[in-house]
């Protein structure tokens, strides 16, 4: 089982990237589960939201508490201390930020496990127009796993925001493949 | 016959069952965190997807008050509540039992205030444990799916209303890997509704919920025990007919792991899913643990809990509740006492209260009482309060 923890602020789009992640998986016919950590609903406050992957039904229904992969959407987020909670030396922490690995470690206290950043605001306002770093790193996410793969994301993008138009639908698409190259 | 596998929320799982019965009248009225259920069935509504009378109420006791009317008049009619929503319907709830009202009611369960809190626990229901009401509890939001159109079956078949009850958040709000029935294959399982003496039917004018004193009432509420009675068998009946497009089994509960269990854990809903992955790892390190996990509660199957329970090898059991009955003995567990006190060999049974207003409970929660109860720590009628700061 995969088990993923999205670390965001109300407005970025943490809720609707675990629901990608989910909605991916499923169409390689994976069993999933996605939800958030429901508090009073603010923009701006910290969120986080929850993934579970697997090929067979997923019974647990408890909050994530130590992640194969753990993914920071807001930079500021490092400073509260919890983004590395429950993680051993074979996790993967991915931020989105400008930032070097190194200045990104520094804030770091006592992680062992891998390091990964994506300057996923920038892919997105260049594509999309705003700041959803969501679609970059859901790219990404695919350098790390084969329960969601680019081909499968963009079908889901593709049907997700069919209404919305061609260009919308291009936008995200374009993030996503910006998203999978540009993790360092 | 085919399935369509979607990514659902336990309340838009429930919200595709009720497109598949379209109802006639639908009243509604939102309240988190069943909120989700009803603005997706306005959605279909407003895109023509079902053709239902959907009525928009000023609160709660009129949408249950709705409810009431048209299915009395002879149309299935639906609403979804929650937490203080089902408090405020109350009265209503109890009268549409002693009607004989077939309405099916998703409810997600939330922590009643004060003090206000949105999240999950079973106080709402269980504290409408006794209306009259059968109440059907899920794990997943593939059950609430299911268990929604076998509620309507059900309902009509027995002339009771159902409550089929599903996890706040954890379940209401939890994206997850649902099998839907198509189309044509759940409206041929639903069926025509034919109604049972409707109101609305000009050769035999009539009286809907007349007043009955001393001479009447007795009787009248006896029959509703009858009633309830029967819902086992015809429970049973029904869920064969389902499994037979679903592949699920219905039975009155669940069996995990039970039948050689030395200490079981009961306990209902989304928590017995997580049970069930501690079970399977204390079973690899050779220690014999089970569930009995609740799915029918009202009417409650005493007897096939008694028989389920009834083994050589089980001493020790906890009961998990996920509500308090102040001054007395949480509700499951008064229950599960009640069922076994007919056996040669009573095993002992500790209570838990656990997960109010949607507290956290976890893996090492769950193995903690196992450990106790593998211990032999038990002490009968006190509560142990799990996850709870003294």
């Amino acid at each position: 089982m995969l088990q993923i923890r999205i670390h965001a602020r109300g407005g970025l789009g943490g809720k609707s990237l675990a629901q990608i992640i989910a909605e991916t998986s499923l169409r390689l016919d994976n069993y999933m589960q996605a939800f958030p950590e429901y508090g009073p609903e603010r923009a701006g406050a910290p969120l986080r939201a929850f993934v579970r992957i697997d090929n067979k039904p997923i019974r647990l229904h408890e909050p994530i508490s130590s992640p194969d992969i753990s993914i920071v959407l807001d930079e500021t987020l490092l400073l509260s201390g919890n983004v590395t909670e429950g993680m051993v030396n074979t996790s993967i922490l991915i931020v989105n930020t400008e930032k070097t690995k190194e200045s990104i470690l520094s804030l770091l206290k006592n992680y062992k496990g891998e390091l990964y950043v994506i300057p996923a605001t920038r892919i997105s306002l260049e594509t999309i127009g705003s700041n959803k770093p969501g679609s970059p790193v859901v790219g990404a996410l695919c350098r790390f796993t084969k329960l969601i793969t680019i081909e499968a994301l963009k079908e889901d993008m593709a049907q997700k925001f069919a209404r919305k138009g061609q260009e919308i639908v291009d936008a995200n698409q374009k993030a996503i493949d910006m998203g999978f190259k540009s993790l360092v | 016959m085919s399935k369509i596998t979607l990514a659902l929320t336990g309340a838009h799982a429930v919200a595709e069952a009720m497109r598949q019965i379209n109802p006639g009248v639908v009243a509604l009225f939102p309240i988190t965190p069943q909120t989700p259920i009803v603005e997706k069935y306005s959605e279909y509504y407003a895109n023509g997807v079902v053709d239902t009378e959907l009525v928009r109420s000023e609160s709660e006791h009129s949408a249950m008050s709705i409810v009431m009317g048209a299915q009395a008049a002879g149309v299935r009619a639906m609403t979804a509540t929650s937490s203080q929503g089902l408090a405020y319907m109350w009265e209503v709830v109890g009268a549409t039992a002693g009607l004989r009202l077939p309405i099916v009611m998703p409810v997600t369960n939330r922590a009643l205030g004060a003090p206000i809190n949105i999240h999950c626990d079973h106080a709402d229901s269980m504290y409408c444990r006794d209306l009259g009401w059968i109440h059907l509890f899920c794990e997943t939001a593939q059950e609430a799916y299911e268990n929604t159109l076998l509620a309507i079956r059900l309902a009509e078949k027995v002339s009771l209303p159902v409550m089929v009850l599903q996890d706040g958040f954890i379940t209401s709000h939890s994206v997850e890997r649902v099998d839907i029935l198509d189309d044509v294959s759940a409206k041929k399982f639903i069926g025509e509704y034919k109604p049972n003496n409707p109101l609305i039917n000009t050769d035999y004018p009539k009286t809907v919920g007349p007043i009955q004193l001393q001479d009447y009432y007795f009787e009248t509420q006896y029959q509703g025990t009858i009633a309830i009675e029967s819902v086992f068998e015809e429970y049973l009946k029904i869920g064969k007919e389902l499994e037979k497009l679903t592949g699920t089994k219905y039975e009155l509960f669940e069996e995990y792991k039970l039948e050689d269990a030395e200490v079981a854990i009961i306990v209902s809903s989304s928590t017995s899913g997580t049970t069930k992955e501690v079970i399977d790892r204390m079973r690899n390190e050779g220690k014999k643990v089970g569930l009995l996990n609740i799915k029918l509660y009202r009417p409650f199957p005493y007897e096939a809990i008694a028989k389920a329970l009834n083994h050589f090898n089980l001493n020790n059991i906890a009961v998990l509740d996920r509500a308090l009955s102040r001054g007395a003995m949480p509700p499951l567990y008064t229950d599960i006492k009640l069922s076994v006190s007919s056996l040669n060999k009573i095993p002992k049974i500790q209570s838990y209260v656990f997960g109010l207003g949607g507290r956290d409970i976890i893996q090492k929660d769950i193995e903690e009482v196992f450990e106790s109860l593998l211990k032999g720590k038990v002490k009968e009628n006190k509560t142990e309060y799990i996850g709870l700061r003294k």
